[in-house]
């Protein structure tokens, strides 16, 4: 039911600070956690619609972080936390990586630093509709899962996770499922403090060329 | 000897360039060889005799020549073909093809006035008489012009664009008079159907669809309500020689996402059919499909006219499938409602009293936060012209299927030169369930576009072609029990018209956002369809080598 409520940053705050007072259990780094998931998921003008399987539009960010300038240090540091942590068996960073996650490479034009943050340690249950995969399943039992670039009523197009891309028609597949549910795992407990900050302030550098 | 050769000439010259007559025109089932109006015939059935391509061979169709428009817009137009000559254009430039080879014989220009921003910058086709063509364009004028030479014989400014007009409509030729009507650009400009003299263009007579408040209908308008009321047209109507009578579909009153100045009041004549005596432009009767209108559901289909059983009883009916989500038969004789049943998922209508008068559903009203509504602003179909074979019996139409929208208002005050909608940004959430901007990755609850075939005795659907993406393709059927339609995935396609099953497809690389037709020269038979902004000819390999 509380999902269906739409605060402020700060009402979000009052509400888990009250519930913290009640014997609700957590760390401070939890708490600030689960705040800035639910202010920046459940924000006052757009966010998450509960009710729809639709996964929701970006928010606009319910804080922002201070703008530090990233030292080379910070770089590195960004790097090796994407490199231990896995990223790119998913993602695309540089000439690195799978082509099924959105790729990073501009992802700080499209996203605020606050949702990459939330991203990262409080992903949302369902991606956005251009992020879809989908499984198929050919007659003969061959499965393929890709990420969906096109699609009409006879024909899709993908790309999988070695960058292949391929059309498939519709009429040699028994199985065509269109797959929303987030495959991002939280890395909340994996990646903490000044890890964090540096790579969502890394992430964020990232910009489209030209942009 | 001299003189006789010259007769003969002469002879032989009219032969092949003989005049579109009324009579022709009463008769086009005659000559399937030909299109003569934008649905094919005055019933607007848009369906053809012709059946050389078949479902065996229609598999292995050709592009035979391609027209490419003055335009980077999508183009709606449906051409018409008279003796093997093709009539087609955009909202600039028309022109006389051959219909074989696709070769210009001329073309015409009208520069639109570049100081016009039209809603609507598309022109879905245009009429013939005589030797004559008619054109509205977009900036108001009807220009009459020699369907020979391309030579226009006379220009008359019907609706000023200044005042918030624009004409975007296939005329209606019936006898001696032009008939069409203006669109507003949603400035609350008061619309009419009107009929003009084929050989002057001087008005003969006009209805208007804001009726004044001391005639009739005019009293279902709030206040002043009625002095911006709209209520466009901008599909071209039908003609049933047996009543006289023409049918012509309304847009919707402005400002159009917000009733509150309308009400209360149903706001006649938009959002509905209207029947007019095609000597007088007499009210014979109306039928309203969407009372008071916040959803923006325009009217404007074409009336599909059938003779046919119903409930054991010979009756002349119209069949109409409209935005609102419900499919209509209604006599075409009196106007009374026969039947109404939804053909999509709908949320605004809990049911018809035995007039017809839907009843909405309670709290489906547009709000200032945004009320979810099915179908959604683009409707159940829209202006997309349907199909009626009278070989399968079917009503066959372009669908957006599990479609809905949010229906906010804003607060609108009427100002000249501006827009006057209404329309307001939902507050709620997006509870639309078709993803915005992602219409490729959607899945089938989130809405699909459809070609779907309607049994019209009963209003059930006996088939239905899904598609990822929605269409504002028209549906084309033909004797060999082929329909033909497209769509937004850039696909045209033939399906069998009795399972709905696909037998052929080719990628345009652009919307199929127009009618399909056919016709044939020398026996041998094309099928002609605009996507993107070109105009596409198909035909059978077997055909003889161009011209």
């Amino acid at each position: 039911m509380v999902t269906r409520l739409r605060n402020t940053a700060d009402e979000w705050r009052s509400l888990v600070n009250d519930m913290v007072s009640r014997g609700a259990q957590g760390s401070q780094s939890d708490i600030d956690n689960v705040v800035l998931y639910l202010s920046t998921n459940f924000g006052p003008a757009k966010g998450a619609a509960p009710s729809f399987t639709q996964a929701p539009a970006p928010s606009a960010p319910t804080q922002t972080a201070p703008a530090i300038a990233l030292s080379p240090s910070a770089i590195a540091n960004a790097k090796r936390v994407i490199a231990q942590n896995g990223c790119v068996a998913c993602h695309r960073v540089g000439d690195e990586g799978s082509y099924i996650g959105p790729n990073l490479d501009d992802v700080g034009t499209r996203r605020k630093a606050d949702e990459i943050r939330a991203a990262i340690v409080a992903p949302q249950p369902q991606v956005q509709p251009e992020n879809r995969q989908v499984r198929l399943v050919q007659h003969d039992g061959k499965t393929i899962v890709g990420k969906i670039l096109n699609q009409d009523g006879y024909s899709v197009q993908m790309v999988d996770a070695t960058g292949k891309l391929a059309t498939y028609s519709k009429s040699g597949l028994r199985e065509f499922s269109i797959i929303d549910t987030n495959p991002m795992p939280s890395f909340g407990n994996k990646i903490t403090g000044q890890d964090l900050d540096d790579l969502v302030r890394y992430l964020s550098s990232l910009a489209e060329p030209g942009k | 000897m001299k003189r006789s050769i010259l007769a003969l000439l002469l002879l032989a010259g009219s032969s092949l360039s003989a005049q579109v007559t009324y009579d022709r025109m009463l008769n086009a089932d005659h000559e399937p060889q030909n299109w003569l109006t934008y649905g094919g015939d005055y019933a607007s059935h848009r369906y053809s005799t012709l059946s050389q391509i078949t479902k065996e061979n229609v598999g292995t169709l050709q592009l035979k020549w391609v027209h490419q428009f003055r335009t980077l817009q999508k183009v709606e137009n449906t051409p018409l073909v008279v003796d093997g000559i093709m009539y087609l254009g955009d909202t600039s430039q028309i022109s006389a093809v051959d219909a074989v080879t696709g070769r210009t014989y001329w073309s015409y220009n009208h520069t639109v006035d570049p100081r016009g921003v039209f809603v609507l910058p598309m022109l879905k086709g245009l009429a013939i008489s005589g030797n004559r063509l008619f054109w509205a364009t977009l900036d108001g004028h009807l220009i009459a012009v020699d369907a020979k030479n391309g030579h226009p014989l006379w220009d008359k400014v019907v609706a000023v664009w200044q005042k918030g007009y624009q004409l975007n409509v296939a005329p209606l030729v019936v006898k001696n008079k032009v008939i069409l009507g203006p669109a507003t650009n949603e400035e609350g400009a008061n619309c009419w159907v009107a009929a003009y003299d084929v050989e002057t263009g001087e008005e003969l007579w006009r209805f208007d669809t804001v009726p004044k408040p001391d005639e009739p209908n005019g009293n279902t308008w709030a206040g002043n309500s009625w002095i911006h009321g709209g209520s466009p047209i901008w599909v071209t109507g039908s003609y049933d020689p047996e009543t006289n009578l023409t049918y012509w579909g309304t847009g919707n009153p402005n400002p159009g996402w917000n009733g509150d100045v309308r009400s209360p009041g149903d706001n006649l004549y938009s959002d509905s059919v209207v029947a007019l005596d095609t000597d007088t432009g007499k009210l014979k009767w109306f039928y309203q499909f969407t009372p008071n209108d916040e959803f923006d559901w325009d009217s404007v289909q074409v009336p599909v006219l059938v003779n046919m059983d119903w409930k054991g009883k010979p009756r002349k009916l119209m069949l109409w499938a409209n935005r609102n989500g419900f499919f209509y038969v209604l006599d075409r004789t009196t106007g009374e409602f026969l039947h109404g049943s939804a053909f999509v998922k709908q949320n605004w209508n809990v049911g018809f009293d035995a007039k017809g008068r839907p009843a909405k559903a309670p709290g489906h009203i547009a709000t200032y936060d945004g009320t979810f509504i099915q179908p959604g602003v683009q409707g159940g179909t829209n202006w997309y012209s349907p199909s009626y074979s009278p070989r399968t019996g079917l009503f066959y139409v372009s669908s957006w299927q599990n479609y809905s929208a949010i229906s906010a208002k804003a607060d609108a005050t009427w100002k000249e030169g501006e827009r006057y909608t209404g329309v307001g940004k939902p507050k709620k959430p997006d509870w639309t369930r078709t993803p915005p901007n992602a219409p490729l990755f959607k899945k089938e609850s989130e809405g699909y576009g459809a070609v779907i075939a309607l049994d019209p005795k009963t209003g059930e659907k006996k088939w239905e072609f899904k598609m990822v993406d929605y269409t504002d393709a028209g549906v084309l059927s033909t004797a060999s029990d082929l329909v033909f339609s497209g769509g937004k995935e850039g696909n045209f396609f033939a399906l069998d018209g009795r399972s709905g099953e696909s037998l052929w497809k080719a990628g345009m690389g652009g919307t199929v956002a127009s009618g399909p037709m056919t016709y044939s020269v020398n026996g041998q038979q094309y099928v002609a369809v605009c996507a993107g902004s070109a105009l596409y000819v198909f035909g059978l390999p077997e055909m003889k080598a161009a011209k």
